[in-house]
């Protein structure tokens, strides 16, 4: 073997390995595009408690609400709720379908108002915890657009209806009642895909200003069921 | 100086299947990065949640523009937000988000748009809520 021929052998390796990087380079380009453009999808799952996000949205809204807050000069003062205004809920009783222009569509939006510094026994001094207490409350199901076929609010009212003591909101303390009543509200069909409603647990704390100009502190709590 | 070879070979493989998958690693962080904000459920959720929360306000004036690289179609019809977006990649998810919205903003409808404006105000003592899109 001569130098010449040695000289070629390691241009051949070379040429050799340059190609056979090519062509390794070219298969990962390929795997590559592969990947992109048939085989990966990107999706995106967001875990949250939708229903519960909306019912503390909803509460917010109401409290600044025009619709139900207090308002002196043009200015609404948020988180005071006008007892005259608030004549359009049920007072003491089972909730009434009300249409506000605010609540979600193809949902329940119960909502119930309490006024805490007329309970008995009084439960302020508990830490706010009226479960056992008889309260001054106003209550209604916000109307939102409802598109589904053979849903009836009027079948969820009466039954909520049932639930409720005079005067005594315990149906929001306990929404497994909720649910019962929405089942029996919906079509059959339906039925198996009903999403379950959550209540604002502990509701937001507000004011309430009586006409003679009193303040009280209450509590608005909020459910939207989602069907 | 076969083995010689034979190790090189070795090392060059191991050193792309390790740059590949570092690569891999970058790519697959930045798309994901991408397109959970820019996806259509993202954006519907975002959107829904802004049109309500936009009514605890007294007046407000809310813009958002989740991406500039794609744009979406949006319907709104009977307090229900649609997004769909629109991608120019082949391996972004092309599922429309849809989500409810609790105040009175009134039925609409845009096409390949991405920057989204929603607007609340007192007129005589009533609340007006509108929302417009457009291309950014």
């Amino acid at each position: 073997m001569n130098f010449r021929q040695k000289k070629c052998k390691g241009l051949t390796i070379t040429l050799s390995a340059i190609l056979e990087g090519l062509f390794f380079f070219a298969i990962i380009i390929l795997i590559f595009w592969l990947l992109f453009s048939r085989l990966y999808e990107v999706h995106t799952m967001m875990g949250q408690v939708a229903i519960e996000r909306q019912s503390i949205n909803l509460a917010n809204v109401l409290i600044s609400s025009e619709k139900l807050a207090y308002e002196q000069n043009g200015k609404i003062y948020r988180g005071i709720l006008d007892a005259e205004k608030l004549k359009i809920f049920t007072k003491n009783g089972e909730p009434t379908e009300v249409d506000i222009g605010i609540g979600y569509p193809n949902s329940l939006n119960v909502v119930l108002v309490m006024d805490m510094e007329t309970c008995n026994p009084p439960c302020l001094v508990q830490g706010g915890d009226c479960k056992n207490s008889i309260c001054d409350t106003w209550s209604a199901i916000l109307k939102g657009p409802i598109l589904i076929e053979g849903f009836s609010t009027i079948k969820f009212i009466s039954c909520i209806g049932e639930n409720i003591k005079l005067g005594r909101a315990i149906f929001v303390w306990y929404p497994q009642d909720w649910e019962k009543c929405v089942r029996n509200s919906l079509p059959s069909s339906l039925n198996l895909i009903f999403t379950r409603g959550a209540a604002l647990s502990y509701g937001l704390p507000i004011l309430i200003r009586y006409p003679n100009g009193d303040l009280h502190l209450g509590r608005i709590f909020v459910g939207v069921v989602s069907v | 100086m076969k083995g010689i070879s034979l190790i090189g070979i070795i090392v060059v493989i191991l050193a792309t299947v390790a740059l590949f998958l570092w690569v891999s690693k970058e790519i697959f962080n930045f798309i994901i990065n991408t397109f959970s904000q820019a996806s259509g459920e993202n954006v519907a959720r975002q959107l829904s949640n802004f049109m309500t929360v936009s009514g605890a306000s007294y007046a407000c004036k809310i813009t958002y523009i989740p991406t500039r690289e794609a744009t979406y179609n949006i319907q709104i019809k009977s307090r229900i937000l649609k997004a769909s977006p629109i991608f120019n990649v082949p391996y972004a998810e092309k599922t429309s988000g849809i989500h409810p919205f609790a105040t009175n903003f009134t039925d609409y409808q845009i096409k390949d748009v991405n920057s989204f404006m929603i607007i609340k105000r007192m007129v005589s003592g009533e609340a007006k809520y509108e929302f417009s899109a457009k291309k950014v």
